[in-house]
Formats: structure tokens, sequence, C-alpha cells
């Protein structure tokens, strides 16, 4: 960020300068990474006590509105860490705003570039890669196919298999503020070893620690030999000097400490990382060991940090926290009283439905929205009808890539691009009905902590109702419930809620209102294990109950779905690779255990039997 | 018969060893057909360390190696249990072999193993995808604590089973009068969680006459070992090195007091074993032992990160009268009394669905 001389920064303590006159300031600090400064209100505003509200235009990444917050003096001040998206190394120029007045604070543009700020000294490089390569000229591209034989993959890594493995798949693992380069490495079959090497050249003797991983999960809790060696170039191959240790490689990196003699480094030393029987392997750059904390509370080190993993396990498996008393269910819900929220609507074909789906939305809106259409290279006419809608509403956005990446690569651009503090994740396979963001609102509101709230629907496995599973054991679509039924469910639910917004472990992925925090403090989908779908949002939900968000079920909302139009072939064999990854990804977490306890909800248990009969009623309404 | 064969993938010797070895012995005599199942690199060492039982040596005991093998030999059981984080996996592995096992499974869970590794680190990761692995699985505590944290970090509702302690060893014995007070402690240099270091400065202390006149003597490591892993070996502390199962109860049944310093214990096996001589224990308030130590009637207990809280349960344990020390001896030796084999055996093969 360019530093700005003469700004006023009440955060600071500083005094104003002849920007005093101005709506407000803001200025890029250092550590932790954060937007500082202050804010007037606006000049014409009938309370001047209301915070004013700062937009954030941020270059690729759309708009955030910052709150400013009285700081106690009968001023305004704003204080807003970056969120993990924008430290992600791209610097990015973002203009400040006042909302109300439209005038640029001072200080903007600023330039957010690679989590460091202005002319403050960036963070340090990780102890990482310091001596390494740098691993920054790739020859063959950031992402290749080569044979399998042992390649320059960059500077200073090599790479290759064993037959029976053909060829080889590199892509590089960007460098972050955590950890040095890597690189991920994909074959065609499994090879009884798969090699990388990371040279040695400037890496002085010592502790070190490497963190590697096996890319892709191909069985449950899989795990292959790992051997760690010192190597020596030999012409065009390699001589093993010495093993290091044995270690195991899994689907979740792992740290792998080995410590080098001084004999062992320098020219022509090379640390060798492979995989035994695996199709395939990752490894980071090897880096120094951290030292080893000494613990104020037991004399085991470690066990502070392990009593705290376990900690994790029992938020994630725990009971549910006990609910607060319910809202008064007779409460009318004030129209437009939901934040602006957008609408992330990741579209793959199926025009009817998409369509039926956008003219819901249109109709539905009682607050402020914006729905992100995010076309992954729709084939047919959806294309078209998807432009006819967006200029049609002016809060439908379209966004739209040529080519087909994947339902989890585009729910995360589309979340990328918004910038409100609250989200919805919405498949284009669904119906809404009117004020539905007022309801789950109201849900995120009643349970203080809510990262993410999911509506009822009829096809939404445990959310489902009045049926969750058919008699042969398979989700149920209550299928007696069509579109044309909508308002009359909404209705129907709304005689027969508690409103009690009950916990819920895990929530389905086909509708849920997420809050920002969540992805900034947890990140965003994970499209490396969860390319196609198919456990995207049982993994966010998992990281978001870790991290001690609560997961709410808005009781009283339905949502209608049709389930799967888009992103459906292949299903079958996608949910295996999902519930592979799945397992790899947590360890220890028990997926049956949190089924459980969604299936032992008596809230949703007694809703459903106030519901049993929604068949019935629907048909007499129509013959009605 | 009832066929069962516990997986125990260790070389042995260890206290938790021994009591899956005591209590298949018991169930052997309660007429069920039950064995331990090793793998080949132990198996020779595991033999040698429980010789003692004829069965060991005669049959009751499986070899394996591999995946293939060990699911030869389940196949036919009616149950198969895991001891330990590993051998869930080799069970896991095993089962992936068989078409359709139709063996229950359980896991005995005698400590919390994802505690033992560093925060991220694979062991970490196998330790935590052990109560993940094995679907249907019967999960076996041996303490209200281990029992929570199974149940709270894995949502597994795990069934409280009877600890058991080989009584033939471990049993009071009639102390010399007016000998010194002997205090002894566990030390294992290899093991963090064990606080060696916290041990050693107390045992130091002991020695050196802080809390009176006292023969301190530590077990579990001689003064090389202990040199050898940088650590001082305390002036004026008797080290045996390491025991043998007898020469533990020996040394507990020659004992006024016990010291077990460790960070936690998920359940206290030797702490229960010192009871059992009549020796008094303190052990730590975090994990298990409070299942069965009631604080100031049959031993002490004491945040052992704390030293002014186990150097005040010390001063208590070490300034009793001569009758409040054989009020308390008698009430640990009462608490333990019913930690017998074949109790422990009933109960687990009921918690298994076997009983």
């Amino acid at each position: 960020m360019q530093a700005v001389e003469g700004i006023g920064d009440r955060m600071d303590g500083s005094t104003e300068t002849g920007q005093e006159a101005g709506d407000g300031a803001l200025r890029l600090h250092p550590d932790p990474p954060s937007l500082r400064g202050w804010a007037r209100p606006a000049p014409l505003s009938p309370d001047p006590s209301f915070p004013p509200e700062i937009g954030l235009d941020i270059e690729g990444l759309g708009t955030r509105v910052l709150t400013a917050r009285a700081d106690g003096a009968g001023g305004f001040v704003i204080d807003w860490p970056l969120p993990a998206t924008l430290r992600d190394g791209v610097p990015r120029e973002a203009r400040a705003f006042h909302l109300v007045t439209g005038r640029e604070l001072a200080g903007s543009p600023l330039r957010l570039e690679a989590g460091s700020a202005g002319e403050a000294p960036a963070p340090p490089r990780p102890a990482a890669a310091a001596g390494f390569p740098p691993l920054s000229r790739w020859p063959g591209g950031l992402a290749g196919v080569l044979p399998a034989a042992m390649a320059e993959l960059a500077e200073g890594l090599q790479g290759g298999a064993q037959p029976p493995a053909a060829t080889q798949r590199f892509e590089m693992v960007p460098e972050s503020q955590s950890s040095g380069p890597g690189v991920r490495l994909l074959l065609d079959a499994a090879s009884p070893r798969v090699s990388l090497l990371f040279r040695l050249d400037e890496v002085p003797a010592g502790r070190l620690v490497v963190t590697a991983w096996l890319p892709e999960a191909t069985e449950p809790n899989m795990h292959a030999v790992l051997e760690l060696s010192i190597q020596a170039r030999e012409g065009p191959g390699f001589r093993p000097l010495r093993v290091l240790r044995r270690a195991r490689a899994f689907r979740r990196p792992v740290e792998i400490p080995v410590e080098l003699q001084p004999s062992e480094t320098g020219a022509g030393a090379w640390l060798a990382v492979e995989a035994l029987g695996a199709k395939g392997l990752a490894a980071l750059a090897p880096r120094a060991a951290p030292q080893m904390h000494a613990s104020p509370r037991f004399e085991d080190g470690r066990l502070e940090a392990t009593f705290g993993r376990a900690e994790t396990f029992a938020r994630i498996h725990g009971a549910a926290p006990r609910p607060g008393p319910a809202p008064d269910p007779a409460r009318r819900l004030p129209a437009g009283a939901h934040p602006f929220t957008q609408v992330v609507l990741p579209v793959h074909n199926g025009s009817d439905e998409v369509r039926a789906c956008l003219r819901a939305l249109s109709a539905a809106a009682t607050g402020p929205m914006q729905v992100v259409v995010v076309d992954d290279g729709s084939r047919d006419l959806t294309a078209e009808m998807l432009r006819e809608e967006a200029a049609r509403d002016p809060r439908i956005v379209l966004h739209r890539r040529e080519m087909n990446r994947g339902y989890t690569k585009s729910i995360n651009e589309g979340v990328a691009l918004t910038g409100a503090d609250w989200v919805v994740v919405l498949n284009s396979d669904t119906v809404v009905p009117r004020g539905w963001l007022d309801r789950l609102h109201a849900a995120a509101r009643a349970r203080p902590g809510a990262g993410m709230v999911g509506p009822i629907s009829n096809a939404a496995s445990w959310q489902s109702l009045p049926a969750v599973k058919r008699p042969d054991g398979s989700w149920s679509t209550n299928d007696a419930i069509r579109p044309e039924h909508l308002d009359r469910v909404q209705a129907l639910l709304d005689a027969a809620t508690e409103r009690a917004y009950p916990d819920f472990p895990l929530l389905n992925g086909f509708c849920t209102l997420i809050s920002r925090e969540v992805f900034d403090r947890v990140g965003l989908y994970d499209e490396e294990a969860f390319p196609m779908g198919y456990g995207e949002e049982t993994d966010l939900c998992l990281r978001a109950r870790a991290a001690g968000f609560r997961l709410v079920v808005a009781d009283d909302c339905f949502v209608f779905h049709h389930k799967s139009v888009s992103f459906g072939a292949g299903r079958t064999e996608l949910t295996r690779a999902g519930g592979l990854e799945m397992t790899n990804k947590h360890p220890g977490v028990v997926i049956p255990v949190l089924e459980r306890m969604m299936q032992e909800n008596a809230v949703l248990g007694r809703l459903r039997g106030r519901l049993a009969g929604i068949a019935e009623l629907l048909a007499e309404g129509e013959s009605a | 018969m009832t066929r069962l064969a516990f997986v125990l993938p260790v070389r042995g010797g260890a206290g938790s060893a021994h009591s899956v070895v005591q209590e298949v012995s018991a169930m052997r005599d309660l007429g069920v057909e039950a064995r331990i199942l090793v793998n080949a690199a132990n198996a020779e060492g595991f033999r040698e360390n429980h010789a003692r039982f004829d069965w060991v040596l005669d049959g009751g005991v499986g070899v394996f190696d591999g995946p293939q093998e060990l699911g030869r030999l389940i196949a036919g059981e009616g149950a198969v249990v895991a001891t330990t984080a590993s051998s869930v996996h080799c069970i896991a592995r095993a089962a992936e072999t068989l078409q359709g096992p139709a063996f229950r499974t359980g896991y005995c869970v005698q400590d919390y193993e994802p505690l033992f590794h560093p925060e991220g680190s694979m062991e970490q990761d196998k330790a935590l995808a052990s109560f993940s692995l094995l679907r249907g699985c019967t999960y076996i505590a041996r303490s209200n604590w281990l029992a929570e944290i199974v149940h709270s970090a894995h949502g597994h509702a795990a069934a409280l089973v009877v600890p058991s302690i080989d009584h033939g060893l471990f049993g009071p014995a009639r102390r010399a009068e007016g000998a010194a007070l002997r205090v002894v402690a566990m030390v294992r240099p290899g093991t963090p969680r064990r606080a060696p270091l916290r041990t050693l400065r107390l045992l130091g202390r002991l020695a050196a006459g802080a809390f009176g006149p006292v023969e301190a003597i530590g077990f579990g490591a001689s003064g090389e070992e202990l040199a050898a892993l940088g650590m001082e070996p305390p002036a004026g502390v008797t080290l045996t090195g390491r025991l043998s199962q007898a020469g533990v109860a020996g040394l507990l049944r020659e004992a006024d007091a016990f010291l077990d310093l460790s960070d936690f214990q998920a359940f206290g096996r030797t702490a229960a074993e010192a009871m059992a001589c009549g020796c008094l224990p303190l052990a730590p308030r975090l994990g298990g032992t409070v299942d069965f130590l009631e604080d100031g009637v049959s031993g002490f207990l004491a945040d052992t990160s704390d030293e002014a809280s186990v150097d005040a349960a010390l001063r208590r344990l070490l300034s009793l009268s001569e009758s409040e020390r054989r009020r308390m001896r008698l009430a640990a030796l009462d608490a333990v009394a019913d930690f017998t084999p074949v109790r422990a055996a009933i109960s687990e093969l009921r918690a298994l669905g076997l009983g």
C-alpha cells in the first residue's frame, strides 16, 4: 500500500491535518494486517450517533461495507483485520469511499499487497524457504504433464516415478504466509516409488521439517510409507547416501522432522521425499524446525496443543449448545429488516429450472439483496436465458466462465465476487418463497454465534420434511410437494413451526446463509479435495464448527429443491470420491455420530410429526 | 464356544499389556476361547515378557505378519478387540481382505493416544483416525475421564469397564516397625507427559531433606540412562533402573508413598497397584485416577503442574500419624480390592455383548 503522508489517524492518536475536513481516512497497518482509520457520520444524518459506513471497492473482489464504531469520544473509528482472502499474496488496489456522501476517503486508493502494508516491513518470509532455491523458475510452466521419468520441475526441484506410472502431472503449490513453495505430483497409475528431490545447496545443517501429503484420496484413511533420504547427483540420476527416516504420508499434510549433519548439506546434496506405493505425492520445500515452546501448564510442551485439538473435536461432535429461549412465534418480521445479502448461484445448464429460480429470487426479495450468477460454461440455451434474466432485473449480476471448471470452483469464484457480510450459496434448482431472507436472518439473529443457517426443504437430507428417507434408505425428495405448492407449504410451516432454530452439526449445501466471518476465519470451500462438490459443504461445516461457529436450521423457512439438475453426472463415483476425501481430510470425525445428532433432533422431529399429513393437505387444496 | 481375539501389536511388559494379558487369562478361565494376536516383529518379546501364563506358550497367542495373515486369523472370531490405535488400523486393513466379516469389533481404549503425539503430526492423525475406522465398534474405557474424552471428541458412548490388578503380585506386606519413611516415584525419561524432570526435582528435594527425613527412590530409569538423555540424576536419590512387574510390586510393598507427577493419567495403573500394596499414592488430579482415589481418604491428588499443590499434598501425606496412615492404607486397599481380572473380564464380555 502507498504510505499516505499527513493523514489523520485517530487510532494511532496522531493529530489530523488539512484533510480533517474530509469524510474520513484509512491506511493499512502491518501487524496484524488491518485497515485502520476514522470516518464521520453523514452531514445530514438525523442521528449523528449512527455509525457511518464505508464502501471498499477491492480490485477483482467487489465491494465490502465496513461499519465504523464509536470510539467513546464522540468520533468513529474503523479497524478491519484483512481477511485471509486478501492475504493471498495478490496485489490489489482498493478504493474507500463514504457510503452516504460518496466521497473518497483520504488515503484512498490503497494498495493491498502480499499481506504487507505500505512501507512497513514485510512479514518475515517463512523460515521454510530460507536457504532453499526460490523455485521461481518453472521450465515447464506452473503445471504440466511430463513422462514419469525423473525430470526437472523447477530450479532445484526434481520429480519422477517408477513404472507402471507413465506420465506425471505436476502442479506448483504457491508459497504462503506460513509455508514455503511446493509441488503436487499426480500419476496416471500407482507407482512403487514416487520421488520429489529438493536441492540443499545453501541449507544449513540442523533440524528441518518436511511437509508432505498424498494429493488424491483413493481409499479410506489411506497412507503410504514415506522415505526421506539424502541423495547425491550422479549423472542424470541420484545416488542415495543415507536414509534419514521412514514415516507415513496421509491425505492431510503432515510435518516430518529430520536432522541433517553438516556433511550432508551443500553443493550436490539433495533431500529426497519418496512415497512407496502411491498414486502421487505432494511436498513443500523443507524448512527449519520451529522451536518447541515450553508450556506453563504441562511438562510435555505438546499437550497444550493436543488437548486443544481434542477440544476442537469436541466442538464438532459435541452435543449442540443449549438453545436460548425461542423468540415469540407470533412476532412479525419487519419487511426489509435483513442486512444486504448476496446470493451466489452457480449454474451449469438446466434452463427452465434456473429461470424459475431467478424469477423466484426477484419476486421473493423483501430487502437489499443481489444475485451473483456464476455461469460455469453452460452449453445450451442457459447462457442466453441468463443474459435475458440479468437484463430484466438489475439485482442479478452475471459472471460467466466459458469452460466448466466444476461446482466448487464456481461457488468459490462467486463468493470471492461478493463483499456483503452475509452470503447465501444457493443451488440453481431451488425455488425460494417471499421473505425467505428475513427468515434466514431471523434465525441467525436468534442464535448468537451463528455462522451458517439452512432452511427446511422437501429434499435436503436431514432438513427435509415430511420424510427424511425413503423406505429403501435413500434420501427422500418428498415428491408430493411441488414448486407450485411453495406458498401453501410455507403457510403450513408458519402454522406448525416452533421457531426454535435448532443447532445442527452439518447443513445441507443446497441453500446456506453464511456469515462473511466464516470465510474469513476458515477459508473458502475446498476446491482441491472436492472439485465437483459432493462433500464441500460438509467440509466447510466441519471447519466452521471446529472454529466455534454455530450451524442453525431456520425451522420456519421452506425452500423448494428439485435436487440435482446441475453437476449431476457420475454421482455414485463422485459421492465415493467425496467420501474418501472427507475421511482423509478429517481423521477422527465420525460422520455417523453427526448424522445421529440430526436424526435425534427433537424440534425437527416434532415439526415432521405436525406436517406428516402435508401431502393430503396439499391435495385437498388442489381439489378445492 | 465364544471366540474372542485381542489384537495387541506390542512387545509387552508394560502395564497396559499386562492388563490385557491377565484379563484374557481370566476370560479363558471363564470358558471363553480368548486369545491375543501379536505382530511377528514383537512376538518373541511378547512371549518372553508374559511367559508366566501357560496359555501364552500353548496356543493362546497368534502371530501375524501383515493384513492378509491377520485377516485369516480373525475370520472365524466372534469378536475382535483393538487395544491400541495402531491395532485399530491393523484390524481395519485385515477386514478389507475379508468378504463380509461376521465378527463384531471393539476397541479397548487404554489411553487417549491423540494426546501422545505433536499436534497435526502423522502419528496424531493415525491416532485420531482410530476412532472413525471401525464401523459399529464397541468402545471400552477403564475410567470416566477416558470415556468422556472419547465421547466428547468423537461422539462414541464408551462402556465403562472394571480395571484389573494382578492381586497375586500387588498385595500388602508387613512393614518393619520404626523404619524411615520411604517414597518411591516412577521416572520415565523418554515420556515427557510422565514429567520426568518434575519428578527428579521433587525426588532431589526429598533426598535433600526438604520434607524431613525420607528415603527417596526412583524406578524406571538408571542414572546412566538419565545422564545419556541430558538429565541430572539428583544427589541422594536411589535409582533402581527399569524393573520387572514383580520388581515394581516388591518396591511398592516396601514403600510408604508413591509419587506419580505425570501431566495427566488416563487411568493411573501404577497408583492403583501401589494402593493394592498398601502404599499411599500422590497422583495427578487431571485424568482418571479420581475414579478410585479419594483425595485425603485413600491417597492424595494434586494439580501436578502446580509445585505448591504437589508440595502441600506431599506434606500432608508425610505428616500423617501412624493411626492416620493405617486408616488411609486400609481405605486404599479397599478402594482397589475389587479390581480383579475376573470382574474385569466379565465387564468386558458384557460390554461386547458376549456376557
